[in-house]
C-alpha cells in the first residue's frame, strides 16, 4: 500500500514538472499560437509536433541551466532529451532528483 | 581563362575593372598580410586557450591580436587594428593619407564596434547610478568609416556595412558598386573587429563555440574559435591605377549578394542565399562557374556552416571543387573576416600560393574533401563566401591582374542609370503610412508626441500570415520596419514574393538594441554561462533585414548600413550603387531589378531610466522601393519621383 502511495506521489510530482516546463515553453520561446494545454505529452517538440527549431534547442538549455541547475553540454544529447515532453521531464525529473 | 584586352567589357557596357592595389592585415596569425599569408602556408597557428583581453566565467579558445591595440577611444581597439591595417594597404598601394588628390571613398565593415556594449556601463545605468558618459561618447564618436572618412578627407563616398559576419565582404561589393557608378576614383575597403565579451558569451549561448581550436570541414570539428583583426583592401578603377603608375596585385571581377529568406541563425539547407550570391558574382565577372578554381570558404567550423557550404562547392563545381577555410589559422573574426580572407586571396594570387587546411580529417557527410595541401596559383578566378547571420550571404570573385581590362572611356562619361522611386511607406510617431507622415507634416507636429509615441502595430494587420514563427524573435523596430516596407512594396504595385531580383539596404544607426540590451540584461541576471541565444542573435543590426527578406520572400542581396552622419543619405548611395554600378547585378535579362531601402531609429526603447539624452535621431522608420529605370513600360508608369543622382555631393 505505502509503495503504491509514493508512486502516485511521484507521479504527480512529474505531472506538475511538466505543466511546469509547458508553461515555460509557450512564454520563454514566445510560442503565441499555442497554449500550454495544447502541447502533449508524448508529441514531438520538434520539426512536425510543435515546430520548434535549432535556436530553440540552444535556447531551452540555457532555460534548464537557469531554471534548474542542469547543463547540457552536448546537443546530440540535447536531440533525445528533447525529443518530446515526456522525455523532458524525465530528464529534469532524474536530474534534479539526483542531487 | 579570358585574354586581358579581348574580354567584353562586363557584359557589352563600357566599365573598367576594379582593380586591387593595396592590401593589409592584422590578426592573430599576423601583424602583416606576407607573414598571415606564410602562416598559411607553413600551416603553423597561434590560438589562446582563453581569452586574455577580458574575465569570463569559462574558457574556450580565442584567436587574439597583441595587447597593445587596446584604446579607450572612440572607435576603441577595432580602430586601432584597421589603422595597422591601413598602414600597410596605403603604403603597398604607393599612397598616403595627405596627400592624395584622387576621389576617396572609404567602406568598412563590423559588427562589435557599431554595438553598445560596454557591460559596466550598462550594469551602473541599471543600479539607478549615473556613470561618466564616455562610453556613450565613444560609442557615438567611434563611427570606423566617418573616423577614416574624415583622416583621409574622402570625398567619395563613406558608409559602415553591419551585415554580421558578412560585413566586411560586403563592405568590398559596396566599393566595387561605388567605383562601377563612378562615384570615387579609389575605395578602402576594410573590415575590423574586436574580440569582446558580448560576443563572446553569445556564441557560447548559441553552442556554436568549440571547446578545442577549430577544425573547418574537418569530421573532429567540435565549433568556431572567435578572433579578432583588420583587413583593408584598396580598389581603384582600373585607369586610375594605371594613370598613376600603380601596379594591380589582382582583379576583383565580381561581387554578388543573396539571401536565405529562411532563419536568423541556421543557414538555409541548399544554401539557396549563397549559391544567389556565387552566381550573382559569377555573372558580374562574366564568366562561368567553371573558370573558379580556388574557393576560400566562410568555413567557421561548425557542422551547420561546413555541410551547406561543402554540398553546395559539390553541387556547383563537382568532384573537382577546391576549396579551404583560413579561419583555421585566424579564428572567426566576424565582421573583419571578409575584408581578411579578400586580402588573403589577393596575396595567394601574387604569391602564387593558395592555402589549405593542414591534416584536415574528412567529413564523410561531405561529398568533396577541402584542400589539405597548399595549391600553386593556376590563373583561374578565386572565390571567396561569407554567410552571416540573418541570412545575408556574400560572394567576391578575384582575378589575375593579367586579365586586368581599361574601359576605353571614363565610366564617368558614361550616362548611369537613373533609378526611380516607385513605393513608399513609412511608419513613426504619427502612425502607420505616407498619408499619416504628410497629414503629421501639415499639421507641423500637432498630435502625438515623439517622445511618448507608441508606434508598434499589430502583426495581423500586416497581412503576412506565413510569418508566425519568424514574427514571435521579432522586436518592435523590426516589425514596425516591416510594416513600412509592405507599404512601399504595395505601393509599387508589386507582390511578393519578390526573389532574386529584389536587394534591401536598410539604415540604422542603433540597430535592435531592445534586444543588445535584453542580452545585457541576461548576462548581469545569469551570468556568462546563461544569457538568450536568441536576444544575441536577434541583436545583430542586421535582424530587421532578415525580417523584411523573409517576409516578403526576398532572394536577393541585403545589406545593413550603421552609423550616425548623414545615414540616410549613406544608405540612398549604397542603394543607388548597387542599383547603376554593376550589369544587371541582380535578376536575369529584362526582369525587374529593384531595391528597398529605409532606415529605422529604435531610441524610444532607451530604458525609461536612461539618464542621457543621445542626439536628436529620427525616430520614425522610412523606407522606398527603387526601380531601375528604362527597362518595362511598367516602372515609367509607376514613376513618382526621380533622383537626379546619388552619392554624397549630388543627392537631391
Amino acid at each position: 500500500m505505502k509503495g503504491c502511495f509514493q508512486m502516485a506521489e511521484s507521479e504527480d510530482k512529474l505531472k506538475a514538472l511538466k505543466e511546469e516546463l509547458k508553461a515555460l515553453i509557450v512564454s520563454e520561446l514566445s510560442i503565441d499560437d499555442v497554449s500550454p494545454d495544447e502541447i502533449a505529452d508524448d508529441a514531438p517538440l520538434f520539426g512536425d509536433g510543435l515546430g520548434l527549431d535549432s535556436l530553440d534547442a540552444v535556447e531551452l538549455v540555457v532555460l534548464l541551466q537557469r531554471r534548474y541547475g542542469i547543463q547540457i553540454k552536448n546537443l546530440e544529447e540535447g536531440r533525445e532529451i528533447f525529443r518530446s515532453l515526456d522525455t523532458l521531464a524525465k530528464y529534469v525529473s532524474d536530474a534534479t532528483g539526483e542531487k | 581563362m579570358n585574354a586581358g584586352g579581348s574580354r567584353d567589357l562586363a557584359g557589352g557596357r563600357n566599365f573598367s575593372d576594379v582593380v586591387v592595389t593595396g592590401v593589409g592585415v592584422v590578426c592573430a596569425a599576423g601583424g602583416n598580410v606576407r607573414e598571415v599569408h606564410s602562416a598559411t602556408l607553413s600551416g603553423s597557428r597561434d590560438p589562446k586557450p582563453r581569452p586574455t583581453l577580458f574575465d569570463a566565467d569559462f574558457g574556450k579558445p580565442v584567436f587574439e591580436c597583441a595587447a597593445r591595440f587596446s584604446s579607450g577611444d572612440p572607435g576603441g581597439r577595432s580602430l586601432k587594428l584597421l589603422e595597422g591595417a591601413l598602414e600597410e594597404a596605403f603604403d603597398r598601394a604607393g599612397l598616403s593619407a595627405d596627400r592624395c588628390g584622387s576621389k576617396i571613398g572609404v567602406c568598412v565593415g563590423t559588427t562589435v564596434a557599431c554595438m553598445l556594449n560596454d557591460l559596466d556601463f550598462y550594469a551602473a545605468v541599471k543600479r539607478g547610478e549615473r556613470p561618466g558618459v564616455d562610453p556613450l561618447r565613444r560609442y557615438v564618436e567611434g563611427d570606423l568609416s566617418s573616423i577614416l572618412g574624415r583622416r583621409l578627407g574622402a570625398r567619395g563616398p563613406v558608409a559602415t556595412i553591419a551585415n554580421a559576419c558578412s560585413s566586411g565582404t560586403e563592405a568590398l561589393a559596396a566599393g566595387f558598386h561605388w567605383l562601377r557608378a563612378g562615384l570615387c576614383d579609389i575605395v578602402v575597403a576594410a573590415g575590423a573587429d574586436e574580440l569582446n565579451l558580448v560576443p563572446y558569451c553569445g556564441f557560447n549561448s548559441l553552442q556554436v563555440m568549440g571547446d578545442s581550436f577549430c577544425l573547418p570541414f574537418d569530421r573532429r570539428r567540435s565549433g568556431l574559435n572567435l578572433g579578432e583583426g583588420a583587413g583593408v583592401v584598396v580598389l581603384e578603377t582600373a585607369e586610375h591605377a594605371v594613370s598613376r603608375g600603380a601596379r594591380p596585385l589582382a582583379v576583383l571581377r565580381g561581387v554578388g549578394g543573396g539571401s536565405d529568406a529562411y532563419h536568423i541563425t541556421g543557414p538555409h539547407p541548399d544554401g539557396l542565399g549563397l549559391e544567389s550570391a556565387i552566381r550573382m558574382a559569377t555573372s558580374t565577372a562574366g564568366a562561368a562557374l567553371e573558370d573558379i578554381e580556388y574557393v576560400n570558404a566562410h568555413g567557421t567550423a561548425t557542422r551547420d556552416n561546413d555541410l551547406v557550404e561543402g554540398r553546395l562547392f559539390h553541387r556547383l563545381f563537382g568532384d573537382g571543387a577546391v576549396f579551404a577555410s583560413t579561419k583555421y589559422y585566424t579564428g572567426h573574426t566576424l565582421g573583419a573576416a571578409g575584408a581578411i580572407e579578400a586580402a588573403l586571396c589577393v596575396e595567394g594570387i601574387v604569391d602564387g600560393r593558395l592555402p589549405g587546411i593542414p591534416g584536415v580529417k574528412r567529413d564523410p557527410d561531405i561529398p568533396v574533401a577541402p584542400l589539405a595541401e597548399s595549391a600553386e596559383y593556376g590563373g583561374g578566378l578565386v572565390l571567396s563566401t561569407s554567410m552571416a547571420f540573418g541570412g545575408s550571404c556574400s560572394a567576391l570573385l578575384f582575378g589575375s591582374p593579367e586579365d586586368m581590362a581599361v574601359a576605353s572611356r571614363s565610366p564617368r562619361r558614361v550616362a548611369p542609370l537613373v533609378p526611380v522611386s516607385t513605393g513608399t511607406g513609412a511608419i513613426g510617431a504619427f502612425g502607420l503610412g505616407v498619408k499619416r507622415l504628410a497629414e503629421a507634416v501639415a499639421d507641423a507636429g500637432a498630435g502625438a508626441s515623439a517622445e511618448t509615441a507608441d508606434f508598434s502595430i499589430p502583426f495581423e494587420a500586416l497581412n503576412l500570415p506565413s510569418l508566425k514563427r519568424i514574427r514571435r524573435r521579432s522586436g518592435k523596430l523590426g516589425v514596425a520596419m516591416l510594416a513600412a516596407a509592405n507599404e512601399a512594396v504595395e505601393s509599387a504595385g508589386i507582390a511578393a514574393p519578390l526573389g532574386s531580383g529584389t536587394a534591401v539596404v536598410v539604415a540604422t544607426a542603433f540597430g535592435a538594441h531592445s534586444a543588445t540590451f535584453a542580452f545585457l540584461d541576461g548576462l548581469l541576471e545569469y551570468g556568462h554561462t546563461a544569457p538568450s541565444p536568441t536576444h544575441f542573435s536577434t541583436s545583430v543590426h542586421n535582424s530587421m533585414a532578415f525580417l523584411i527578406t523573409t517576409a516578403l520572400g526576398i532572394t536577393g542581396p541585403s545589406v545593413t548600413v550603421t552609423g550616425f552622419d548623414g545615414l540616410f543619405k549613406r544608405a540612398r548611395t549604397v542603394a543607388g550603387s548597387l542599383l547603376s554600378g554593376g550589369t544587371r547585378p541582380f535578376g536575369g535579362r529584362g526582369r525587374d531589378e529593384r531595391c528597398f531601402f529605409g532606415d529605422g531609429g529604435d531610441l524610444a526603447r532607451f530604458p525609461r531610466r536612461w539618464p542621457y539624452r543621445l542626439g536628436g535621431g529620427r525616430r520614425g522608420v522610412y523606407s522606398r522601393t527603387i526601380r531601375r529605370w528604362g527597362r518595362t513600360g511598367r516602372s515609367r508608369r509607376n514613376r513618382r519621383w526621380r533622383f537626379r543622382g546619388y552619392g554624397p555631393h549630388h543627392v537631391s
